[in-house]
């Protein structure tokens, strides 16, 4: 562009002017589409645009703290080292030796989100396959009743539906796979069981109770459910040598709150 | 059809009307002190996260966006060698930039290191990578080397004050941007209760996750807590509206100022809270010296 506006001729201003709109509806239709939008109007338009939000790393809803400041997802995991002893970590953990400098820990701390909403946003496979038989069972009823075009579009539904979910849960295994095979690598190990918890926001009134943030009453469930169960060979990882063991078991967790017994084969509260 | 032609001149002058590149250069320097930071930060965690076996598969953003576009030059690295000479390479990068040195090449450079270590790390990612993102994009096509640069230390930069619209233009992006993700990340908590009834911001400061500094003694000054977050509301929701009137323009940075340093300080979150700062910059006008025309 040129060095005065009076410089940039009238046709060269409408152009760029016409770019700068295009710009601004490309930018806006990020936050009105994401997390949600309005399906008739402007998610078809994100998604139109959506080759440039992916390569200029746009579209994002920019809530942060919204709708509600809400509680805290941990990934408590739990390892077996070669002599069969247990120990257990948990992640994020302020007080860990990973967490330097701070934005490391809040890296951490996004990880243990994203692994929650993953499993909070995809419904168990039990639950799809339900509603998967009770759309099909509709859309036969459609038939049926002579209205083709319906059925064939909740059949169409249906068949897109368990492709989406199946990628879904490829991802979301991947993700835990990877990470318990990270946390392998740092901790040593021969098998690591993932668990996910929440810790919940305490009431005003509990704190001035005497209450500390940390206390387990807060955490939530009491039995975490597991997410994911591996060994070394299941996840494609070398066995490790003896003195490779010996070394990596005497390695920091990020959490050192207690040893297990060998023979307890579940996770202990924190 | 007078009116057309008042709200065409009106959008040119607020476009087209060149701009000297002095805000743009302190912007520059922080975004791209912050920036250095980012990726410095990034070194210990670097094969752990980002390796070719790292915690997050690569293809994890091509797969939760669908696409393919969602590109990383780190997903093409194989080599563990390979990785940290990269890394070293965009931290350099990123150094040379904030410095002002360059910047033809170094801005475009950052902001595409920026985008790329974002599509890789998608799943550990948060605000602060969104705003570097935005900034670092808008900055590379500004003429934004000029100022608070190490060229000018040097003496090899004569023409400091080189004003041209491709720098107003930038600073225009920068200001619109900002007011979208306050007003978005406003309109997102009137959907929440807490935001209501003035707890939001205990929730935040009760969070043992994010608490760097105990802030819960104001469990027993919960009137406190409830002007902070009715502040906080007051202040995302009308930030796109406020901030431009000269009258109220200070009033909001100074708002913002402790807004962000308060969870920069209190919530460990001080690179999202500065580089929030640092985008509020945009509207300082004592820096901002728009060339009056001839």
């Amino acid at each position: 562009m040129g060095e005065d506006a009076q410089q940039l001729g009238v046709m060269t201003r409408r152009l760029f002017s016409v770019a700068l709109l295009a710009w601004l509806v490309v930018l806006i239709l990020g936050p009105l589409s994401n997390p949600v939008g309005s399906e008739h109007l402007t998610k078809p338009l994100a998604e139109k645009v959506s080759p440039l939000h992916r390569l200029l790393f746009m579209g994002h809803g920019y809530r942060f703290f919204a709708p509600d400041p809400g509680p805290s997802h941990l990934v408590e995991f739990e390892l077996t080292l070669a002599d069969g002893t247990k120990k257990e970590g948990v992640f994020p953990d302020a007080q860990g030796p990973m967490t330097f400098p701070r934005l490391n820990y809040h890296r951490w701390f996004m990880l243990s989100e994203t692994i929650w909403s993953e499993h909070a946003m995809t419904p168990l496979p039990a639950d799809v396959e339900r509603q998967q038989k009770q759309l099909l069972e509709l859309a036969t009823q459609k038939a049926l009743e002579g209205n083709r075009e319906t059925a064939s579009s909740i059949r169409a539904e249906v068949e897109k539906s368990k492709t989406d979910y199946a990628r879904a849960r490829q991802r979301i295994d991947t993700l835990v796979q990877q990470v318990a095979k990270g946390l392998l690598r740092i901790h040593g190990g021969e098998k690591i069981k993932l668990k996910l918890r929440e810790r919940l926001i305490p009431y005003p009134a509990d704190v001035r109770d005497g209450s500390r943030l940390t206390d387990t009453r807060f955490l939530s469930p009491q039995q975490p459910p597991v997410i994911g169960e591996f060994s070394r060979r299941e996840l494609g990882m070398e066995m490790l040598p003896r003195r490779a063991v010996a070394r990596s078991s005497d390695s920091p967790l990020p959490d050192r709150r207690m040893d297990v017994e060998p023979t307890e084969g579940q996770g202990g509260q924190p | 059809m007078n009116w057309i032609r008042q709200v065409e001149q009106a959008w040119d002058r607020f476009w087209f009307k060149p701009r000297g590149g002095e805000t743009l250069g302190l912007i520059r320097l922080l975004t791209g002190l912050i920036v250095a930071y980012m990726l410095l930060a990034w070194t210990p965690l670097l094969t752990t996260f980002l390796g070719a076996d790292g915690m997050i598969p690569s293809a994890y953003s091509q797969q939760l966006y669908g696409s393919k576009l969602a590109w990383t030059h780190l997903g093409w690295i194989e080599s563990g060698s390979l990785l940290w000479t990269v890394h070293l390479v965009a931290i350099v990068m990123a150094a040379l930039f904030a410095a002002g040195i360059g910047t033809p090449v170094t801005g475009p450079l950052v902001a595409l290191l920026v985008i790329s270590y974002s599509n890789r790390a998608t799943g550990v990612l948060f605000g602060l990578d969104q705003i570097a993102a935005f900034l670092t994009l808008y900055l590379s096509f500004a003429d934004c080397g000029e100022s608070f640069s190490a060229n000018r230390w040097l003496g090899s930069n004569k023409e400091h004050r080189r004003s041209n619209i491709r720098n107003n233009v930038a600073i225009r992006l920068i200001q619109i941007h900002l007011c979208v993700v306050y007003l978005f990340a406003g309109l997102g908590k009137c959907q929440g209760a807490t935001w209501w009834n003035g707890e939001a911001i205990w929730g935040a400061i009760a969070s043992y996750e994010y608490q760097t500094l105990d802030m819960t003694w104001m469990a027993d000054q919960m009137w406190l807590v409830s002007i902070a977050t009715m502040v906080v509301l007051f202040f995302e929701v009308s930030y796109a509206a406020l901030i431009w009137p000269k009258l109220t323009r200070p009033v909001m940075l100074l708002l913002a100022v402790p807004l962000h340093l308060g969870v920069g300080l209190c919530m460990g979150m001080l690179e999202f809270g500065l580089i929030m700062l640092v985008a509020n910059l945009s509207f300082v006008d004592f820096l901002n010296w728009p060339e009056r025309s001839s």
